[in-house]
């Protein structure tokens, strides 16, 4: 597999109705990289700068002269780069995909990407059919109800799948879980998880639900203000509670109970990300279970 | 505490809501709601989607009326077109996505929008716009245009505008759900005040456990029935029969029903993450006297 990473993104600067009075900046030099295959978590509080981000890499928002956006090695600031190409490869989920369906029927909705691309009735039908199967829809049930009369669940799981038939190499959710009750989101990232595994697929997650990031990320990029504030892997930047809670932003409350244990004493300074690692850890920390040293990392590792 | 003796500010008595009544396939919302509310109780609602909880709060408000049963509020029934106004007047509404409910092109004059029409006289209403503004932490915005704020700044723009009118109940249609943490936080905050130093009944719903763990009573609906009711600590610590509910619990609470399946000495109905981590210290002081500790 390729060295080169998916997404590299270097000194990117952007500002909304540059020139004018109504000037506002929102990027001021960022730099990250999405290797292939990986998840990458983008957090920060409201208006640091996350969805202007993320529309960069599609070339929905292009670099001005002094950034640069990579996508597999094509120079999205480049008038030559064959874009229709990036938009396959980069599939981009908004937080109310409702608004991106415009179809009469759920199948037509879902075809209409693809046959944009040229692709030919039965290969359509298939990727149809697979793109269902993977947001959990079926495909025969589903395929020719009206668009208007589904719920919003369901609408998001269109939107998801009209996505997913390009056959994108990064799948970028922008919110897209957010409003969705516990058990409609916790299906959404289930499968998204699978689409990982069994694809491979590269996921961008933004969310601003801690424990979403923690469970199904590697690693995060914390924005302020337009800038990167911490980067790393997700244990790596957990550990530090204090400094995520001064950029607008929380840990989750299972990771937050290991470090104030840390600091009396009692827990080894193990980041938990998840309620069943933090039962662990404390069983452990209590003498109640056979402790695994370092099964946890402690965050400053690597 | 209800007092269950004083007068309900909301009395809801077999209250049905079927949408599409008549049609092929009626939906039934709400099915048999029986619910007092209390001056000054802070009431969060729960439950899944579908599951009738912003059909409910719409009654409140008589943005909807019952299909069958009563709804009263302060005695008067949402029912009679006369007590429309009188009883929007006594409960205001802050739904979830701000944008739809700001109507000014200046913060302090879309908070002084709803109290106007209510007929609130000049030098009173400059006087409610600052004291609702002081208390959301949004007087220093007061210039400024509502839609360069924040999605936080522009949900407590949107509570200040329902606060500035002063209702005696205030519902809060999941105002939260699209926050990000500390946007969250302000609101609850600012909710929080209210309700315990000017005595204003809040609900909310919400499928949001930070909200839930701040309410005095917790009832959780499910397909339009109260499947649960109590104070926070005595709901939202049942981890499995919430989970049937298709609800999430605190990670606090999950954690310490978890420990306690594997050690009954550690308390299962711990709720927040300092009730936790003093229940974990508490236990390692009593328990870990003589037994080996680990070194790792």
């Amino acid at each position: 597999m390729s060295q080169q990473p998916m997404i590299r993104v270097s000194e990117l600067h952007f500002a909304y109705l540059r020139g004018t009075p109504m000037e506002v900046t929102a990027l001021r030099g960022i730099c990250l990289e999405v290797r292939r295959g990986e998840r990458v978590g983008i957090i920060g509080r409201a208006g640091s700068g996350k969805s202007t981000l993320v529309q960069h890499f599609n070339g929905l928002l292009r670099p001005d002269s002094t950034g640069q956006v990579l996508v597999a090695g094509s120079d999205l600031g480049d008038p030559a780069t064959d874009f229709r190409r990036i938009h396959q490869q980069i599939g981009l989920v908004f937080q109310t995909p409702e608004q991106q369906l415009f179809e009469r029927l759920v199948g037509d909705d879902i075809a209409f990407g693809p046959k944009q691309l040229g692709i030919e009735r039965p290969e359509r039908r298939e990727r149809v059919r697979w793109a269902m199967e993977m947001v959990g829809l079926d495909f025969d049930a589903f395929k020719d109800r009206l668009t208007l009369s589904l719920s919003g669940g369901e609408m998001r799981k269109v939107a998801v799948a009209g996505v997913l038939a390009l056959r994108p190499e990064v799948l970028v959710l922008d919110e897209s879980t957010s409003g969705l009750d516990p058990s409609s989101r916790r299906e959404m990232l289930r499968r998204l998880d699978r689409l990982h595994h069994e694809e491979n697929t590269t996921l961008v997650l933004v969310s601003s639900s801690m424990e979403e990031i923690a469970e199904h990320v590697d690693r995060v990029y914390v924005l302020e203000n337009g800038s990167v504030a911490m980067h790393g892997s997700v244990r790596e930047v957990f550990a530090h509670p204090e400094q995520v809670r001064k950029l607008g932003l929380d840990v989750p409350q299972v990771t937050a109970i290991a470090h104030e244990l840390a600091l009396v004493g009692l827990t080894d300074g193990s980041v938990p990300l998840s309620v069943p690692e933090g039962a662990e850890l404390l069983l452990a920390a209590l003498g109640l279970h056979s402790a695994q040293p370092g099964a946890l990392g402690t965050g400053d590792a690597r | 505490m209800p007092d269950s003796r004083a007068e309900p500010i909301v009395k809801i008595r077999g209250l049905r809501h079927t949408f599409g009544a008549g049609s092929v396939r009626p939906v039934h919302a709400l099915d048999a709601i029986d619910l007092d509310i209390f001056q000054g109780e802070y009431l969060a609602i729960l439950g899944h989607n579908g599951s009738g909880k912003s059909t409910l709060a719409r009654h409140l408000n008589v943005l909807l009326v019952p299909t069958e049963g009563e709804v009263y509020v302060r005695g008067m029934d949402t029912r009679l077109p006369q007590n429309v106004l009188p009883i929007r007047r006594c409960v205001g509404m802050v739904f979830q996505v701000p944008d739809n409910q700001i109507v000014a092109s200046v913060v302090e004059e879309d908070v002084a929008f709803g109290a106007e029409n209510l007929g609130v006289p000049e030098p009173e209403l400059h006087e409610r716009v600052e004291w609702a503004l002081a208390a959301v932490g949004m007087l220093t915005f007061r210039d400024r245009e509502p839609h360069r704020l924040s999605a936080g700044q522009k949900q407590r723009v949107a509570l200040a505008g329902v606060m500035a009118m002063k209702p005696d109940v205030l519902v809060l249609d999941e105002a939260t759900s699209m926050l990000d943490p500390e946007g969250r936080s302000q609101v609850l905050s600012a909710v929080r005040s209210l309700n315990q130093n000017e005595g204003t009944t809040v609900v909310a719903i919400t499928h949001l456990m930070d909200e839930a763990v701040e309410a005095g009573r917790v009832i959780v609906l499910q397909r339009g029935r109260i499947a649960l009711e109590g104070p926070p600590h005595n709901v939202l610590t049942q981890v499995e029969q919430m989970r049937t509910l298709q609800l999430d619990v605190p990670q606090a609470a999950e954690l310490s029903w978890l420990l306690h399946q594997r050690e009954p000495s550690i308390p299962g109905d711990l709720l927040t993450v300092r009730e936790v981590v003093e229940g974990v210290r508490l236990h390692a002081e009593t328990h870990t006297n003589g037994r080996q500790q680990p070194t790792t």
